[in-house]
């Protein structure tokens, strides 16, 4: 009989197994593939509701550990064995952040999917590459074991990428596969040849041991060039900048619950850039360098994300742009983290910044996720993605217009929504290590904004387009798939005190402490390690408030004053003299004597919203464009051009004490 | 030197690869040289586990005193291979559908999707 502890324990193994195994079943029922799907969403359901009790175990219990072909799967290192040689999950409070975040995102798209790809053929092979998907990336998430990763790692690729392709009627889903698998598999090859540097120089595979080796011996130039191939390896597949050209592309050409998914996907290869920089190096290598590498590949994805997703006018590319932009504000956050560690600031601002970051990854995933399934909604309805085909679509679509508005004032950083208070968090900490990356980050939200008001615009306002007059509602399920995220996305920005204390903290006080991850493996850790910082207060006295670096922020009050602003100027516009009469020349507008052309001429599509500031700059975004050639070869070529720089950078500042 | 050769040839395979994936237009020819990379990366990780004048690590039939070379990389290489052939066939399987798309595999005009 098992009991509800060891329950407790295998929940981290079960949660991989359980989608893994319906993945493999789901695609032998060809007959029967709406089927497949429904039980791809009750699966990915249920793993969501154990992923929720596996974050709460953590939360009571600490880190977790699970040790296959261990009796009792607790003890990490066999009896006659001094270094842990069996594969393991390790459970850390940010390995069940991640957790959560994918297990949400995944169960929001398989509901979504339910009547969005009713009219494909090929739906129960579909839930099961989604199946695969869940299982990759948890497992990435979740494991403790280097090769492990490696072997997650290119099951979440070969999945995304078959997912990528799945409409192969369409001409752009073949390229864009190939491209992102052409990254992807170059990047999965590197990664091996860092684990087998790894392993040549200890022979242990365990992440915790690895780091155990590293913290004593210093970080030798093998273990430099390791770092500049993770870090090249992780930021890629996270979309950064300037190895993200296959972002666009693949977000671009998979269908919309797919897009979400590979976003999420991003965010957890993002997970494993922390945690190799946290966990297998720390304070080993000097933290200045490796952190100021990550702001700095955080801050192009920032720049050059938005500013390219300014002239886009297919609305998933634009939306993939800014999908790499907000992964910037995630390097930056963590990355200012990375740079304090060891230092006396980590326990100010470097560890508000990480909290930043950190809640930026959740946030980002349920609002990214939010606006993908609303522009896969515009494509059901209208089938198109152009946005200057688009217009007047929320008389038809009020409820994905809601959606759309939640999504767009979330990502833009307006109040009272969650991105404002994760990117209020990164300012205030960020703003004291460096000025000049706060200033960027605001500017980039701004212009987040600006992009997304254009969308708004575009597709949603305008006259009643001819083309349009039958497009309907979309179905339920859709909905509800993106009622999930808005009500998600409603209630973190209502309550983000909480949201931070309970989840967003503890994560990243445990990506910071690698004693502690060292220690539940091995019972002990080496001095040279990294051990735990003492949370700062994240709550303030009166209900409601988050205490960000300088400042404080609460919603509740900020909608209280708001009301009662609202109040008081509905009263100064009650005082005012109502001699304005419809039906007179009053309401028409003066346009200098000419007369007012037609509605829907006057609508100004996409193309044509921003082209002064576009015509303005083009001597910036003319070699931009250039640069975004589309050639597989420039893909790859940036990448080897980046990890090279990285590890020259790393040779030559990145050096501290140890054995070189 | 002769020691180090099985690594000098790692970074021989992985420079020929990357030339392939870097400066040839044919998307079978990339994909060829995706492969190249793979062998080199496996031929490292046994390279890595080699002991000298060791044996084969089979545990019931080694004789006494013999030194084995490791096992672990060994089964890492085998997990490699199996993900190497998923990937290729899946590459090669793009190839087709951008050639029946677009008519031609040359990497230079497979740019539908750019900026």
């Amino acid at each position: 009989m098992i009991t509800w502890e060891q329950f407790q324990i295998s929940l981290a193994p079960l949660v991989v197994l359980i989608p893994l195994l319906t993945a493999f079943i789901l695609a032998l029922m060809k007959k029967w593939p709406r089927v497949a799907h429904s039980i791809a969403t009750a699966v990915s359901i249920v793993v969501e509701a154990m992923v929720i009790l596996l974050f709460y175990t953590v939360r009571e219990k600490g880190t977790l550990l699970y040790v296959f072909g261990q009796k009792g799967a607790t003890d990490a290192i066999p009896a006659n064995s001094i270094v842990p040689i069996r594969i393991m999950f390790e459970v850390d409070a940010m390995s069940a952040f991640m957790a959560l975040t994918a297990a949400t995102v995944t169960m929001a798209a398989s509901i979504y999917s339910l009547s969005f790809i009713k009219k494909h053929t090929g739906v129960e092979k579909y839930s099961s590459v989604l199946m695969l998907m869940l299982a990759g990336m948890l497992g990435l998430v979740l494991t403790g074991d280097i090769f492990n990763l490696f072997v997650f790692f290119e099951i979440l690729s070969i999945a995304s990428c078959a997912l990528v392709a799945f409409r192969t009627e369409r001409w752009e889903s073949g390229e864009a596969a190939f491209k992102y698998m052409v990254v992807s598999t170059i990047g999965g090859l590197f990664l091996l040849l860092a684990v087998g540097i790894y392993y040549i120089q200890y022979g242990v595979l365990n992440i915790a041991a690895i780091a155990t080796y590293i913290s004593i011996t210093g970080a030798t130039r093998l273990n430099l060039i390791a770092l500049a191939i993770l870090i090249g390896v992780f930021a890629m597949k996270a979309g950064g900048v300037p190895m993200h050209f296959w972002t666009p592309d693949a977000y671009a050409a998979a269908p919309a619950p797919i897009t979400i998914m590979l976003k999420t996907a991003s965010l957890t290869y993002l997970y494993a850039l922390f945690r190799t920089t946290f966990t297998l190096y720390s304070i080993s290598v000097d933290v200045r360098t490796v952190g100021w590498i990550i702001i700095i590949i955080g801050l192009l994805s920032m720049l050059i994300g938005v500013t390219m997703a300014i002239p886009q006018h297919d609305v998933k590319r634009l939306m993939a742009y800014h999908a790499i932009s907000q992964t910037g504000y995630m390097m930056i956050g963590v990355g200012v983290g990375m740079a304090t560690l060891g230092t006396a600031a980590i326990n100010t601002y470097g560890l508000k910044a990480m909290e930043g970051g950190i809640f930026h990854i959740i946030n980002n995933a349920m609002y990214k996720g939010l606006l993908f399934l609303t522009a896969g909604a515009l494509f059901y309805a209208t089938g198109t993605r152009d946005l200057n085909k688009m217009g007047g679509l929320a008389r038809r679509m009020p409820v994905t217009t809601i959606c759309f508005m939640i999504g767009a004032l979330a990502i833009a950083g307006i109040p009272p929504f969650n991105g404002y208070a994760s990117k209020l968090l990164i300012y205030e900490s960020v703003y004291e290590f460096n000025p000049y990356l706060a200033i960027i980050a605001m500017l980039v939200s701004i212009l987040t904004l600006a992009s997304f008001v254009k969308v708004f615009h575009s597709a949603f306002l305008g006259p009643d387009l001819p083309e349009y007059r039958k497009v309907k509602e979309v179905p339920t399920s859709m909905k509800v798939g993106m009622g999930v995220l808005s009500g998600i996305i409603i209630a973190f920005g209502l309550v983000p005190h909480l949201v931070v204390k309970y989840i967003v903290e503890p994560a990243a006080l445990a990506l910071v402490n690698q004693g502690g991850y060292i220690s539940t493996v091995l019972g002990t850790a080496p001095p040279q390690a990294h051990w735990a910082v003492s949370g700062g207060v994240t709550e303030g006295a009166f209900f409601g408030t988050l205490l960000t670096n300088s400042g404080a922020w609460n919603s509740l009050l900020w909608i209280i004053v708001m009301f009662v602003l609202f109040l008081v100027a509905k009263f100064i516009y009650s005082l005012g003299n109502p001699t304005y009469n419809k039906g007179t020349e009053q309401i028409k507008p003066f346009l200098s004597g000419w007369k007012e052309s037609s509605k829907s001429a006057s609508h100004v599509r996409a193309s044509n919203l921003y082209w002064g500031f576009l015509n303005s700059l083009s001597g910036y975004y003319r070699p931009l464009r250039r640069g975004h050639t589309g050639i597989v070869n420039d893909y790859v070529g940036w990448f080897v051009l980046v990890v090279s720089l990285i590890l020259i950078l790393l040779t030559t500042l990145g050096i501290k004490g140890g054995v070189i | 030197m002769m020691a180090n050769l099985p690594f000098i040839m790692v970074a021989l395979f992985i420079a020929i690869g990357l030339y392939a994936v870097l400066f040839k237009t044919n998307l079978i020819k990339i994909v060829m040289g995706i492969s190249i990379i793979e062998s080199a990366v496996n031929l490292f990780l046994i390279a890595g586990g080699y002991v000298k004048g060791g044996i084969a690590p089979i545990y019931t039939s080694a004789p006494e005193g013999e030194e084995m070379v490791l096992p672990t990389p060994q089964a890492l290489t085998l997990t490699a291979i199996v993900i190497g052939l998923a990937t290729t066939a899946l590459l090669l399987s793009f190839v087709v559908l951008i050639y029946r798309h677009y008519g031609s595999i040359d990497s230079r005009k497979i740019r539908g999707l750019r900026e």
